[in-house]
């Protein structure tokens, strides 16, 4: 959910920011770092992946809700497996709101996509490089709504009741609405795409990516 | 191919984000602003004054109204008293005694009069008048082609072409602050004796003697007569031709009139005459003003020379509220008021305050855009049809899901705001809500729309304001009207407030009769009697 009226919860000072923004790179870093991965190109190619999907957020925040990140997290998840698309999902944050905004809610939201990233490792959506396309149209749309409501916690503050609450999450059912049909264009548009990209350029590890047999596959 | 045309047709969705900030400050080192500043067209002109020493010296400065980008400083070196004679902006013309172009007049304590190039402060003219102690500290007055300067211990005209000097006049008294009004026949101004002296254009003078006390104002004239506000020992006396009207406080301010309404000021009243006829006390309000009052439409802004200070906004005879700014200290200058809403004020800190309204919609700049959203829509149609003819599902879902985020993003706006005033109108009951209003405020405001600040060091309330249709509306000119900068950004949801007088704190939110509002500032419509509260989060 995207507040309309210009407030987006707390900002924070700089050392609460400095604190939050290391407490997040150092949780991206701990997630990538093993010791059986990344040659160069890897590297490479999810940093440039890691920033396209920072600028695809930036270059649509105009379009309120309009999240492309949500799908992205959920494909990342799927098969790069749920560490690294975990870290996918916090340095994406990071870097777009480096340029959007910083706040308390970074927090809210990089968690949140971590959630979602963590949710497509364990949902099976890619299978033998082949993206799930009704799983992950499920997902994409589950996952939008549950987003915004945890992000929008990060408005919650000490002076706002629960009807208050409830009622400023019944206000923002239509960026709600636009974040789920958002996810499932995207989905359709681009998920294979970026699957595709992945498999072509990532050797993928196979201790962390889930490998779904033939006979557990869903229709 | 088809994906990247899809993508960039996206991306031509997104408005460029834009930031308004409609309003500025600057630090005149510090030199008191003891006279208003004036406006003239982009320009904004404010000259310093205070008691020199050293290389200091007073200025007059000329600033862009907009960005406050110095246009030019104009520095007098010899200036080493209290200067307090207001500018004059005088348009180009011409006269008997050749042409002149626009300039500012400065008259200065060391006796001098400085005609300024509006254009690039450069010195036109340069003249000198006579010096006891002080020079010029009155307001000068434009008689034709000729400025009319009262000088300590006389008068004398000039021509504007010039600075040639027309017209000498010795008078015996001393004058202080003794401006001189203008009249077909003769010229008026008073002294430190309480004479007034009538100076006909031919040289000769007339006088008449007031009261004991002293003139310190451009004499008044009125419909009933010559309306002299007499400050004495005991405190004022505001006399009209010659006779006592009422008897009145210490340190008057400088009077002022429109359509022979008088206002006057000292430190204990502000008071209205109606002078058409003869003049009858209108009202009396307390209020401590010993400065230039200025008149705005039906608003009368009165200097505040307290150690709070501020401005006095008096609408017909009710205080509205008091204009404040982040340095506020004794304040006798006046406001300057221009364009676009625009004005200029300052106190003796020697901070000057501009704010002005900005106007951030481009017209006809959604219908374009509305247009583009439409001929991309049919585009996706057509090839969506082309898809469902041939039964394609699959590319047709993908296109029917794109048409069909274009426009859910493209009327999210409208979307939001009408589900949110439904919510709002089904989840309207009692409250325990306080109006942010004080007994001595409840008159004006009652019943009319107002706008209420809480910035950390004061609250700004303002009242009885009418016709506003939007919060962002009401806001920019609560904001304007308290000098108040306003800094927004511009998204495609519409406006966002990010920050009064550069305080972002937590972010801002804004209260509708007591109650958070969940739309934007350009969606929230207002009532004619809404409250609009602004908070920090």
């Amino acid at each position: 959910m995207v507040l309309t009226d210009g407030v987006h919860g707390p900002t924070l000072a700089p050392v609460e920011s400095l604190v939050l923004n290391t407490v997040l790179i150092g949780a991206a870093f701990l997630l990538l770092c093993r010791p059986n991965t990344s040659a160069k190109k890897e590297i490479l190619v999810l940093s440039i992946i890691t920033l396209a999907a920072a600028a695809s957020r930036v270059l649509l925040e105009p379009l309120a809700n309009v999240q492309p990140l949500t799908m992205m997290c959920l494909v990342m998840g799927g098969v790069l497996g749920a560490r690294r698309g975990m870290a996918f999902a916090l340095m994406a944050t990071l870097l777009s709101n480096a340029i959007l905004s910083n706040g308390w809610w970074t927090l809210f939201q990089a968690t949140g996509w971590a959630a979602a990233a963590f949710a497509g490792s364990k949902l099976a959506l890619v299978i033998d490089g082949e993206i799930q396309m009704k799983r992950l149209l499920l997902s994409a749309a589950v996952a939008s709504v549950l987003f915004d409501w945890w992000v929008s916690l990060s408005v919650w503050h000490s002076g706002m009741g629960l009807g208050e609450f409830a009622l400023y999450l019944l206000n923002g059912l239509p960026f709600d609405a636009l974040h789920v049909i958002a996810s499932l264009t995207f989905s359709v548009w681009l998920a294979q795409h970026l699957a595709d990209l992945i498999h072509q350029q990532v050797s993928l590890d196979l201790n962390e990516n889930p490998v779904v047999s033939p006979d557990v596959r869903p229709n | 191919m088809k994906r990247l045309l899809l993508l960039l047709g996206l991306l031509l969705l997104i408005q460029p984000v834009s930031a308004a900030q409609i309003g500025w400050n600057v630090d005149l080192d510090n030199g008191y602003i003891t006279t208003a500043p004036i406006i003239v067209d982009d320009q904004v002109i404010v000259r310093t004054s205070g008691f020199w020493s050293g290389d200091q010296r007073p200025h007059v400065y000329s600033f862009d109204l907009y960005d406050g980008g110095l246009n030019w400083k104009y520095k007098s070196e010899s200036s080493t008293q209290h200067d307090m004679t207001p500018l004059l902006h005088i348009d180009s013309g011409k006269g008997d005694c050749g042409w002149w172009k626009e300039m500012i007049l400065v008259g200065w304590t060391d006796g001098k009069i400085t005609a300024l190039d509006i254009e690039d402060g450069r010195l036109i003219w340069q003249t000198q008048t006579e010096i006891h102690t002080w020079g010029i500290t009155g307001a000068m007055a434009i008689d034709g082609d000729e400025v009319v300067v009262p000088t300590r211990k006389g008068l004398s005209t000039f021509c504007l072409a010039d600075g040639e000097e027309n017209l000498r006049v010795d008078l015996p008294e001393l004058g202080w602050r003794n401006g001189v009004s203008i009249s077909e026949d003769y010229y008026l101004l008073g002294n430190e004796e309480g004479v007034l002296n009538k100076v006909y254009k031919n040289g000769i003078v007339e006088n008449q003697s007031i009261g004991d006390g002293k003139i310190r104002h451009a004499p008044l004239q009125t419909n009933a007569g010559v309306l002299i506000h007499l400050q004495t020992d005991s405190g004022s006396k505001i006399f009209v031709d010659g006779q006592l009207l009422i008897s009145s406080g210490y340190s008057p301010a400088i009077p002022i009139m429109n359509e022979n309404i008088v206002h006057l000021a000292t430190g204990s009243e502000y008071i209205i005459l109606d002078c058409n006829s003869n003049c009858s006390i209108v009202s009396r309000s307390e209020f401590h003003s010993n400065g230039e009052i200025t008149l705005r439409g039906e608003e009368a802004w009165l200097p505040r020379n307290t150690e709070e200070g501020g401005w006095g906004v008096f609408s017909n005879t009710s205080l509205i509220r008091v204009h404040q700014t982040n340095a506020d200290t004794y304040t006798t200058a006046g406001v300057g008021f221009g364009p676009s809403q625009s004005m200029a004020l300052g106190s003796d800190a020697g901070i000057m305050f501009v704010s002005y309204q900005s106007e951030l919609d481009e017209p006809n700049q959604s219908d374009y855009f509305g247009i583009f959203i439409m001929m991309i829509i049919i585009a996706l149609s057509l090839v969506s049809l082309r898809y469902a003819a041939i039964l394609d599902l699959a590319n047709l879902s993908k296109y029917l899901l794109l048409i069909l985020m274009i426009i859910s993003a493209y009327t999210l706006p409208q979307v939001a705001n009408a589900w949110s005033n439904l919510i709002q109108e089904q989840n309207q009951g009692g409250d325990d809500w306080e109006r942010p209003w004080d007994d001595d405020l409840a008159e004006s405001c009652e019943g009319k729309q107002a706008v209420h600040i809480q910035l950390p060091w004061r609250d700004y309330m303002t009242c009885g304001l009418e016709g506003y249709e939007t919060v962002e509306e009401i806001t920019d000119a609560a904001a304007a009207s308290n000098g108040i900068v306003i800094e927004k950004e511009q998204h495609d949801l519409g406006p966002w407030l990010l920050s009064f007088d550069g305080v972002k704190e937590e972010g801002w939110e804004f209260y509708i009769d007591g109650k958070r509002a969940m739309t934007g500032i350009s969606q929230t419509t207002l009532k004619s009697d809404t409250v609009v509260e602004w908070r920090m989060a």
